[in-house]
């Protein structure tokens, strides 16, 4: 759902990876879970809705956003201090509050800024790959990824209050 | 210039933005030996970089975990499936 970010679409992929599934059961060698087996189709299939999607926008500039505003946020991010977070990180990622920060923090990312993110950071799915997906070019992609990383950084630094630790 | 001579030249001028930017690169690329060594130098003697770093650090973790919560099909949509794999089947 938060790649497609369309409920529709997302229940139109559960239903052609059920289909596939069914097609392709006597490739099923049980060398993994069935559950595994079944992201994996359906891994592909987000994929495959993204690349059709993506083809069907205009041409991206380096984001799907407005360069001058990024200027802007980029000069005022360099210019500030990072808070201080909590040194476990483990105990961070699981904390509740950080968690709803986050998922609040990547809503307002650009959709393009935040999909090459969440591909990349929840689905490890290599740059290269990426890059094919979004239809950018290393350089953009490296940038859309700092971006991301920068914005979110400073979203949760205003918008999440949970705990402080010392500094590294 | 000798390798050392110019890692030391990077180290001294590299700029928290750069070094930002490389942090970043460096979660999705090896970085070269001169970006290492003048980003590692960099955030050894750099605070503001330092927290920069454990953030994204905590930021990739949190991302590794599933942030989506479970999310569940409506009655419509398991009927219309359930349709759909029966006529296939």
């Amino acid at each position: 759902m938060a790649r497609l970010r369309d409920r529709d679409v997302a229940e139109d992929v559960v239903q052609e990876t059920f289909l596939a599934a069914l097609w392709a059961r006597d490739r099923f060698t049980g060398g993994s879970t069935e559950r595994t087996w079944l992201v994996g189709i359906l891994k592909n299939k987000v994929v495959d809705r993204i690349r059709r999607s993506v083809r069907d926008r205009p041409p991206p500039g380096v984001a799907d956003h407005d360069e001058a505003t990024a200027a802007v946020f980029d000069r005022e991010y360099r210019r500030s201090t990072p808070r201080v977070w909590p040194r476990d990180a483990d105990r961070v990622a699981d904390d509740r509050e950080f968690r709803a920060a986050l998922a609040r923090c990547l809503d307002r990312l650009p959709d393009r800024m935040g999909l090459a993110f969440r591909l990349r950071e929840a689905d490890g799915i290599e740059t290269d790959e990426i890059c094919n997906i979004l239809g950018v070019s290393a350089t953009n992609l490296a940038t859309l990824l700092y971006r991301a990383r920068a914005r979110l950084r400073q979203c949760l630094d205003r918008t999440w209050r949970g705990g402080s630790g010392s500094d590294p | 210039m000798s390798k050392g001579f110019r890692a030391i030249i990077r180290i001294l001028s590299l700029r928290c933005g750069e070094a930002d930017q490389l942090m970043s690169d460096s979660l999705d690329r090896r970085l070269s030996w001169s970006e290492r060594t003048a980003l590692a130098g960099h955030v050894f003697a750099c605070r503001s970089c330092r927290r920069a770093r454990q953030q994204l650090q905590t930021l990739r973790q949190a991302m590794r975990h599933s942030l989506d919560g479970v999310e569940t099909l409506s009655t419509e949509a398991r009927d219309r499936m359930r349709a759909a794999l029966k006529k296939s089947c």
